[in-house]
């Protein structure tokens, strides 16, 4: 039980870190610029795959530098050449360009890397245990990982809350036009914004592609849980975001390992049911996909500005 | 006159429907069906976008479980059927789409009010959990939903109506005919009631409701069970044209295929989603014995159309139709023909570059194959080509541009 | 004479910000009632009030003896009151008819009807082409209102305010940014409805404000420092001091 609980945690807080890394990018895109990036987990899927193709000459760590960089330039490209243009139709074009883009993406890969899955696998000695618990190997690169991700946290506020551009992003949050008028130009620094959301995106997949499997379909099943993320945290909160994305990471892994039924839960009360019964028999594991979505729902009814939020979306 | 120009679409329409099993062959005929069915799934989507301006993510929810509500009708039809006593004994496979209206309005009913409060993100938001919610929570209860398999079912049973027994596609054919005509027809007349108007304020100006009246939540949900219904009833077609309705049908794919049509069609106009799911269909079925790349082509569409056309397919059929009133046909022809060339020569440059990259990352390529043409990825010529295409492309694109600025 | 719509000592806070400062005013039944002030007085915020766009933070505002505020836009313009804004809030897809005639559906009892096309609603259409004659947009009926020439838009807004059979009308600023033409146009249309409503009209043009007003009141920071006729607001010397400071008084 002790040891299920440990590894629930450690794993559920990397795994949370990594939704984090994730909708940071995501949240200050958007509150930058008022657009929800629908591609996100699809720049998040090409960081990936670039280091996992740039590793093959490069080696892993240079690729690990280089491809969120690569990624950030085709974020930079993609809002100076699309997303400015549909800007002007509102923001319901916006999201359809974004979730055309999606699309794109999802089908690109799909072309140029085939339909199974890649092995992205950092080097061997990144496998070897960091420490063991319980029997239990937990490894180096899971550590590294954990760290990079609170490293980023750290620099992400500092950037925000200590430097000039840090300054000018959060003054163009809500007086964008005063911003310009001040002399700043929006329009590059909306640009740079993008490009850097997009670069922590990739830089999810970098690290995140080893941990859950680096395949076409990776945007498709993670990109849902990051706006989830975004949401119940709370639009425009980067710590409401990384709240959710620790409370997520607990709660999905915290379930697949209790595999408790509602007839157990019942039998707490002294309720006899059928434990293979298909109400009764519904287990937490199985609840586990759906929790990220039961949340949003709830929270959209209850309390639509989300944990941290201000704004409602 | 005008009455005649009014009803002239409707009669027409109607026209080519009776017509278009002489004209095409047996196997265009299960494309057709499936082109039906789209149609009405794409406009009902539209019913919320277009017209309500409500952008959701999870349309196929109302879809799929109509389509299910509809598929266990059809097995209760069968069984009853069987015993010949009860309710379902009566009821024909014919109208199960109203069954599946009945499923789709339903889910809609129960969820929609709170989902309706806001517009815009919000709302695609909270249609996203839906949507993924009701995706996922299907593995949880398979004897409703017949898990990863899903459930199947046969349309020949009980009371046949029309003569129509159901056996073959071209039987279904009229099946359809008859519910595609019967759900445009029920969709447009709802744009011209108040409702529908109502519908189209609330989608222009949200904040100006409450003082005429009306809280904008109300007008909402309203048109989102309305919507919900007729997905519903598009998913009732399919569950008669496939006999199996499977999870896949709820799914965020499925969702954004309305989207998908919708917006290609056009979402400003009420017959842009018919265009949009014609195209969309066609080329999703037809493209893909060509070309492995063929559902990067669609989406590859739906971006040009959103980021050059964003008045989509019908905009542009709307643009010619009112030169040809305006009788500006002839002067406008030339630019039409240099902007056609250019998108053209755009497309071969980009079909070439694809079909070129897949025939290098996977050694053999399907359209090359088909057209039995030799190509070699490796070479500098093809790729000559690709550059020589863009550069004609965008070139005739810049000299429309500078003539439309010039007359403009 | 009765009061139509009746303020009293209505305040209104945004956290430590006392934007309107306790609100005395009572509009008489059938008078053209004009509210000036300084910019940044609040008149935009008492309006919203009013509506019931924005709740009171204290006081209350009665409508015909009855009070109104806390409750919700669409009861308030059930009950008979209407405003329009200062930048014109209309269905820019729409055309100008379908734009009075949505403005008419509540009040002809149509509501949500989907089962009878909108042509049918006999109520809502005549009314519909009433108000497009008087506001003199017959020209452009069918055009769509967000292409529309400023002073026409302006014209609409007013047209969808009045649409409702609302007997209390409230006017933001509806000369703002009118040349002089068009604001003389904007007088006629505004005399024409205020002969059988109740008017109350947010104006910065001092010209429209004196032709048209059978009374003014005047807030500054929140408060009305004086009401009266035309005149003697005129001479008022609270009124000197708020508009032009000490020095002209």
């Amino acid at each position: 039980m002790l040891e299920t609980i440990v590894f629930s945690t450690l794993n559920g807080v990397l795994y949370g870190l990594l939704l984090f890394m994730l909708s940071s990018g995501l949240t200050l895109i958007f509150s930058m610029m008022g657009v929800l990036n629908f591609a996100h987990a699809s720049f998040y899927m090409l960081g990936a795959y670039f280091a996992y193709a740039l590793g093959l000459h490069i080696g892993f760590w240079p690729a690990l530098f280089l491809a969120p960089c690569l990624v950030a330039v085709i974020g930079a490209v993609v809002e100076r050449y699309g997303l400015r243009r549909v800007h002007v139709n509102g923001h319901v074009a916006e999201l359809l360009f974004t979730f055309g883009l999606a699309y794109v993406i999802d089908e690109l890969v799909h072309l140029f890397w085939g339909s199974i899955p890649v092995s992205y696998v950092p080097p061997d000695y990144m496998q070897n245990a960091l420490f063991t618990l319980f029997g239990t190997d937990y490894s180096i690169y899971r550590g590294v990982t954990m760290m990079i991700a609170v490293f980023m946290f750290a620099a992400l506020w500092f950037l925000l809350k200590k430097t000039r551009v840090g300054m000018m992003i959060r003054a163009a949050l809500t007086h964008g036009d005063m911003v310009g008028h001040l002399g700043h130009n929006v329009p590059r620094l909306f640009m740079g914004v993008f490009g850097f959301g997009c670069a922590l995106a990739g830089l999810a997949g970098v690290i995140g592609g080893p941990l859950l499997n680096t395949e076409p379909g990776m945007a498709q099943t993670l990109g849902p849980i990051v706006f989830v993320v975004v949401v119940v945290g709370g639009m425009g909160s980067l710590i409401g975001a990384f709240y959710a994305s620790l409370l997520i990471g607990l709660l999905q892994t915290f379930f697949v390992a209790f595999d408790a039924s509602i007839a157990d839960l019942l039998g707490v009360f002294g309720v006899q049911a059928d434990p293979y019964g298909e109400v009764t028999g519904i287990t937490l594991a199985s609840l586990a996909p759906m929790t990220p979505f039961i949340l949003l729902v709830l929270i959209l009814i209850f309390r639509p500005r989300g944990l941290m939020g201000e704004l409602e979306p | 006159m005008t009455v005649f120009r009014a009803f002239a679409p409707w009669v027409i329409s109607l026209a080519v429907l009776l017509l278009l099993p002489a004209v095409t062959s047996g196997s265009a005929v299960s494309v057709i069906n499936v082109i039906a069915i789209h149609i009405v799934f794409a406009l009902s989507y539209n019913m919320l976008l277009g017209q309500g301006g409500m952008l959701s993510f999870g349309h196929a929810a109302f879809f799929g479980l109509g389509s299910y509500a509809a598929i266990h009708a059809m097995n209760a039809i069968g069984d009853a059927a069987y015993a010949g006593t009860g309710f379902w004994a009566h009821f024909p496979v014919f109208l199960l789409p109203l069954v599946g209206f009945a499923g789709g309005a339903l889910v809609a009913l129960v969820v929609g009010w709170p989902f309706c409060r806001r517009a815009g993100t919000a709302f695609a938001m909270i249609t996203l959990g839906l949507g993924e919610l009701v995706a996922t929570g299907t593995q949880m209860f398979p004897s409703v939903f017949g898990g990863e398999t899903g459930v199947f079912s046969n349309r020949m049973v009980g009371p046949v109506w029309f003569g129509l027994e159901l056996a073959q596609p071209a039987d279904v054919y009229w099946f359809m005919a008859f519910w595609v005509f019967a759900a445009v027809l029920a969709m447009w007349a709802f744009t011209r009631t108040p409702l529908g108007r109502l519908s189209n304020a609330v989608r222009d100006n949200p904040d100006r409701m409450q003082f005429i009246g009306y809280p904008p939540r109300n007008v909402r949900f309203l048109v989102f069970i309305a919507s919900g219904g007729m997905a519903g009833l598009a998913g009732g077609m399919a569950a008669v044209n496939y006999e199996i309705v499977t999870p896949e049908s709820l799914s965020l794919l499925a969702s954004g295929l309305a989207l998908l049509m919708a917006a290609v069609g056009g979402l400003g106009i009420f017959y842009g989603p018919i265009v949009g799911a014609i195209l969309v269909t066609v080329m999703n079925s037809l493209l893909s014995d060509y070309t492995d790349a063929a559902v990067l082509y669609v989406g590859l569409v739906f971006l040009a159309v959103v980021l050059f056309a964003p008045s989509g397919l019908a905009g542009g059929i709307e643009h010619v139709r009112q030169a040809w009133h305006g009788k500006q046909v002839a002067a406008k022809a030339p630019r039409w023909l240099a902007g056609t060339l250019s998108v053209t020569a755009l497309c071969m440059a980009l079909v070439l570059a694809v079909e070129l990259v897949y025939l290098l990352s996977h050694g053999t390529d399907k359209l090359a194959d088909t057209l039995g043409m030799e190509l070699d990825a490796s070479s500098p010529l093809p790729w000559a080509a690709v550059i020589l295409l863009l550069a004609t492309g965008y070139g005739l694109w810049r000299l429309t541009a500078k003539s439309l600025e010039a007359t403009s | 004479m009765s009061a139509a719509l009746s303020i009293r000592d209505l305040t209104k806070n945004f956290g430590p910000a006392e934007v309107i400062r306790g609100v005395n005013l009572d509009v008489r039944q059938g008078e053209i009632h004009a509210v000036i002030g300084p910019n940044g007085a609040g008149k935009s915020t008492f309006f919203n009030l009013i509506s019931g766009a924005l709740r009171a933070s204290g006081g209350d505002i009665l409508l015909h003896g009855e009070r109104i505020n806390g409750l919700a836009p669409q009861d308030i313009q059930q009950r008979g009151l209407a405003r329009s804004f200062q930048v014109s809030n209309v269905f820019d897809n729409l055309s100008v008819f379908e734009n009075l005639r949505c403005a008419c559906f509540k009040n002809s009892g149509a509501g949500y009807v989907f089962w009878r096309a909108a042509t049918g609603m006999g109520g809502a259409n005549r009314r519909a082409e009433e108000v497009l004659d008087m506001i003199g947009l017959r020209a452009l009926r069918d055009a769509p209102a967000g292409a529309l020439p400023y002073a026409s838009q302006r014209a609409l807004e007013i047209g969808m305010t009045i649409a409702g059979d609302a007997g209390v009308v409230l006017l933001d600023e509806p000369t703002a940014g009118m040349s002089n033409t068009e604001t003389g146009q904007a007088i006629e249309l505004i005399r024409q409805v205020g002969a059988d409503r109740t008017l109350m009209i947010v104006e910065h043009d001092m010209g429209v404000v004196f032709e048209l007003a059978d009374r003014i009141s005047v807030l500054v920071y929140g408060e009305i420092v004086a009401t009266g006729t035309p005149e003697a607001i005129r001479n008022d010397p609270r009124v000197k001091e708020a508009y032009l400071g000490e020095e002209a008084a």
